[in-house]
């Protein structure tokens, strides 16, 4: 009994501490003071101050679009890449796999910097499109270890069964390989989201100094003048989003189990 | 004419030239780049130097210090967490694993910026703990990839071989250090992973709550390229390259010989 | 399935709708202007919205009023992409390798000097730019003829570099020499540049404080002119050898102890919350502190050069080669009127290159007390520029004086200040050194901690090895027992 209660009593603490800062900003973002600590009234100011801010957001529009981009083209390029590693020889599909490692191992400023040596190299300009293809390289590797186990689990012979019936092969692959691997398309496409709106560094060494993301605008901020009041209500509104999806993730959870616990 | 029939495997094709072009090429630069000089003529000086230049080699130090400091506290926190979270006795729903895993969801850069404020409320800046700072900084961003894998190791850890070990006479301690630790070995090798060299590679976390006063190689890889030292920069990334793959072949040949997890 | 494809594709298409809004420019043209951080007046306050004037009007910005004139005299639009940088090779390394397309730029002198000789840039057409050529101090121009830079540059702030410090915690004695930093009376309370040039000037400073003392002497005792005096400073503080730079990097070494930290842009903040009590500083970054600080809570910051001698410094604006000069002209014409010159030096707190007879007011109007007992004699600057008989002696009073001096310093504070040039080959051994300078310190008991902690895995390691094989060894004897 005791024990029970040191274990909840630890996991609580850590939790506590790990919260810690986003909730100091999620208090200090009620009332409109410069420095966190003076507690001025409860005001809405910092969130007038967010919403009027053109440059916080614009760079909010810019992480979705790019993420979203980012996410797409990362998807679907993967998809490409996990079926054709698939079905390659040994000596490819270990090769392609090398490769396709190395940005989930790699330092990601590694990455970034080889990224950007690379464009200079070729003299291109950087751009959105210099953007998108680093945040493409950062997160294809990880949409195709989402799909590869699903391939593996896949019943093989479905696809030669729809070729017999006279099924062409781009008909078979759309039809009937794809709608089994879509879970990890699925997922693949989220963490392809994921790590894309978390990203600072190769958004830093591979954009035009004319895109601004979240990432960029806060490091700026955080670096040079410390947390403006605008931004400890960003922080409010993200955190309250990812903790709504978190509820709603949770209720879905426990209507199904309470489904399939029906049926029995 | 040669009608090549379409396989699945072709579609490799395509992605390996994305991998070819923006993951493989662009280190072969980073190459190119360490050990050539101005003139394009190839030297070794950048190596030299930098394994004779005591600021350098300060540098590595601090950045391994900082990295294994980081992943020695993040264990030390994290494992206990991992442990109560995978264990149906101390904890029956997901809810406190998803609130654990919910920061990483939140913008790094915001967090950082978070503590920063935090940490300066409570008088630690990097004014006059920079150290201090940055390493507190790290376990907060660092927890989660470590709680992460050590979970999902624990899950699938084999309760009845505890109790059995229980049964034959071993006092908890006994059990935790023959007979938990290797059979969660491959958790903490992932953690290690996820944490060690990621440390020494960032910079943001050191430059924000630092104050510039702590120069990881993450750091100085950024200097060097905004200085537009492309050759220096380049050979401290190949330095990371090459502790990354040292921490693969360590960790590596643990795998190997506690893979089982067994008492003998 | 068929719905996961069409949401997939729903998604893709806004968000290539919203990438190719971003890309699409509406405007009939583009000016890419690339600018120091906070250096221009966009109407917007420190959170970063909108402010309003005295009369609670919204302000507006330098560059949408530039879109408004060139709409409105040439009918045709034109969209200022405006970006901004935080030291000079942050801005150089953005042009070099990101390619990225700047039809404006705004260089500090030594870079400037870079930029000629690497054949970077575009000529000026002064033709183009009446305004420069009206209000433009003859004194700022002369200096630019004669280093060459009037071909290729056209000067928007200067200022000297000095220390912005606590009148309240600081000495003013103890302010008037570079030497006051390594003091330990103020250890963890001064702040130094995170940009290596302007730091090289306090090593430097530090190192040849003999020789700069001695032509200190020298001048006030008349032997040599203001020329001779700065331009022996000037040889002083770019001295690049590498007995120089090796001397330098040890007495920034020695300092970095001493320091609460780097900084670029968030010292001149610290300043007024407390956290620092002498801030290394750009003279135009102390103005818009002092005044701020008394606004606030009525903290008393002042600006000092010291006396063994500084720097003084021009940003200008160039344009690199590809640039649209026909709009590049227009906007710095446009920056270049006094009025809109005025307005950016009353926001940001540096010091215009240009003059005339509205800026003249304004300074007195900032300024001037009537039958105040000091007297400040700007003629050198103003000379040429302003309407005949205008006086051009500010009368202040004791309150307002150092403020004055810091926006325009006497002939006798710019004589002993020296004028920074390329460095050339010795770049790259600059920059080492730099990098070398902020390197961890590391304190010896570490060096002994992680040999024991080396040490210590090894022997893990070892005995791990050793004991599975007495194991094994142990094992085989039993088998072979049986």
């Amino acid at each position: 009994m005791v024990k029970k209660i040191l274990a909840k009593s630890y996991l609580w603490l850590i939790l506590l501490l790990l919260y810690a800062p986003i909730l100091l900003l999620v208090i200090f973002s009620f009332t409109d003071t410069t420095v966190i600590g003076t507690w001025n009234g409860f005001s809405f100011k910092p969130y007038q101050n967010l919403f009027g801010n053109k440059d916080i957001m614009t760079a909010l529009k810019n992480t979705v679009v790019l993420a979203l981009t980012a996410g797409v083209v990362s998807t679907i390029l993967g998809t490409v890449g996990a079926i054709g590693i698939f079905y390659s020889s040994r000596r490819a599909k270990n090769a392609i796999n090398a490769m396709s490692q190395i940005p989930v191992v790699n330092a990601e400023i590694v990455t970034a910097l080889s990224l950007r040596i690379l464009f200079a190299f070729f003299n291109i300009e950087l751009s959105f499109l210099t953007l998108l293809i680093g945040h493409v390289v950062l997160t294809v590797p990880f949409v195709v270890l989402s799909i590869l186990p699903k391939l593996q689990q896949m019943d093989n012979n479905i696809y030669e069964a729809a070729l017999d019936l006279g099924a062409t092969p781009s008909r078979a692959l759309w039809s009937v390989l794809i709608p089994q691997i879509t879970p990890g398309i699925l997922a693949g496409f989220i963490l392809a989201l994921t790590l894309s709106l978390d990203d600072y560094i190769v958004t830093a060494y591979t954009r035009s100094d004319s895109f601004v993301t979240i990432s960029t605008i806060v490091e700026g901020a955080v670096r040079i003048r410390g947390l403006t009041n605008a931004y400890r209500a960003l922080t409010t509104l993200i955190f309250l989003a990812v903790l709504g999806i978190l509820i709603v993730m949770n209720i879905m959870a426990s209507k199904k189990k309470a489904k399939l616990e029906r049926k029995f | 004419m040669l009608k090549l029939k379409f396989r699945r495997k072709h579609l490799a094709i395509i992605y390996a030239v994305f991998l070819i072009a923006f993951v493989v090429a662009p280190l072969l630069l980073i190459f190119y780049y360490a050990f050539t000089n101005d003139a394009g003529q190839i030297t070794f000086h950048r190596m030299v130097n930098f394994f004779t230049d005591s600021s350098s080699l300060n540098d590595l130090l601090v950045s391994i210090l900082i990295g294994a400091a980081n992943t020695v506290l993040c264990l030390l926190i994290g494992y206990p967490v991992a442990y109560l979270l995978a264990n149906p006795k101390y904890n029956k729903s997901k809810m406190m694993l998803l609130l654990y895993v919910m920061p990483m969801w939140i913008n790094f850069v915001l967090r950082t910026g978070a503590t920063k404020d935090l940490l300066y409320w409570i008088g630690i800046s990097g004014n006059n703990r920079p150290y201090t700072a940055t390493l507190i900084g790290m376990v907060y961003n660092y927890l989660p990839f470590v709680i992460l894998p050590l979970y999902a190791t624990m899950q699938k850890m084999d309760q009845s071989q505890v109790e059995a070990a229980r049964d034959l006479g071993a006092n908890p301690f006994q059990t935790f250090i023959k007979l938990i630790i290797p059979m969660t070995m491959p958790g903490i090798v992932s953690a290690i992973l996820m944490v060690f060299v990621p440390t020494m590679s960032s910079f943001v976390i050191s430059n924000a709550l630092g104050g510039a006063k702590v120069n990881l190689i993450g750091n100085n890889i950024n200097t060097s390229f905004n200085y537009s030292r492309w050759g220096d920069g380049s050979f401290m990334a190949i330095i990371m390259l090459l502790l990354i793959g040292l921490t693969f072949l360590l960790t590596k040949n643990v795998n190997k010989e506690e893979g089982r997890g067994s008492l003998w | 399935m068929k719905k996961v494809i069409a949401l997939l594709l729903v998604v893709f298409g806004f968000s290539i709708f919203g990438s190719v809004k971003l890309q699409v420019q509406a405007a009939d043209y583009v000016l890419r202007v690339y600018n120091w951080q906070d250096y221009i007046d966009e109407g917007k306050d420190e959170n970063g919205n909108p402010r309003k004037d005295e009369f609670g009007n919204p302000v507006s910005s330098v560059i949408d009023d530039f879109e408004e004139y060139y709409y409105q005299k040439t009918g045709k639009t034109v969209e200022v992409i405006y970006t901004t940088y935080e030291t000079n090779e942050v801005m150089l390394n953005s042009l070099k390798t990101g390619n990225i397309k700047y039809d404006l730029v705004c260089p500090s002198d030594y870079v400037i000097q870079k930029m000629v000789r690497e054949d970077m840039l575009e000529e000026i057409d002064m033709s183009l730019l009446p305004n420069y050529q009206q209000y433009a101090s003859p004194y700022l121009i002369d200096i630019f003829e004669k280093y060459g830079w009037d071909k290729y540059a056209v000067n928007y702030m200067w200022g000297t570099l000095g220390f912005l410090y606590n009148a309240e915690e600081v000495d003013d004695e103890d302010v008037t020499s570079w030497t006051v930093l390594w003091d330990e009376n103020y250890k963890n309370r001064v702040t130094i540049k995170d940009s290596v040039r302007d730091t090289y000037i306090i090593g430097v400073c530090y190192v040849y404080k003999d020789e700069l003392d001695e032509l200190a002497v020298r001048y006030h005792a008349n032997l040599i002119n203001e020329s001779e005096y700065s331009e022996a400073v000037t040889e002083i503080i770019n001295r690049r050898d590498d007995e120089t730079l090796a001397k330098v990097e040890e007495a920034l070494k020695a300092l970095k102890k001493n320091i609460a930290g780097f900084e670029v842009d968030s010292g001149k903040n610290d300043i007024r919350t407390g956290k620092i009590d002498i801030n290394f500083a750009w003279s135009g970054d102390a103005i818009y502190s002092i005044q701020t600080a008394w606004e606030e809570s009525e903290l008393e910051l002042k600006y000092q050069i010291p006396y063994e001698g500084s720097n003084i410094w021009f940003d200008a604006w160039v344009m690199p080669k590809g640039a649209n000069k026909e709009l590049a002209h227009e906007f710095l014409n446009y920056l270049c009127d006094p009025e809109v010159a005025a307005r950016n030096m009353e926001f940001i707190g540096y010091t215009s290159a240009i003059a005339g007879d509205a800026m003249l007011d304004l300074v007195n109007d900032w300024y001037g007390v009537e039958d105040g007992d000091l007297a400040v004699d700007l003629s050198y600057f103003f000379a040429g520029t302003v309407s005949e008989g205008k006086s051009m002696i500010i009368e202040t009073d004791s309150d307002n004086y150092n403020l004055l001096l810091a926006q325009y310093p006497t002939k006798n504070i710019i004589a002993r200040c020296g004028i920074m040039e390329d460095f050339g080959d010795q770049n790259e051994k600059l920059l080492a050194m730099w990098q070398r300078v902020k390197a961890n310190i590391v304190p010896v008991w570490i060096y002994f901690v992680a040999g024991g902690i080396a040490v210590g895995i090894v022997s893990v390691i070892v005995i791990n090895r050793q004991s599975k094989q007495m194991r094994i060894k142990r094992q085989k004897a039993k088998v072979g027992k049986k």
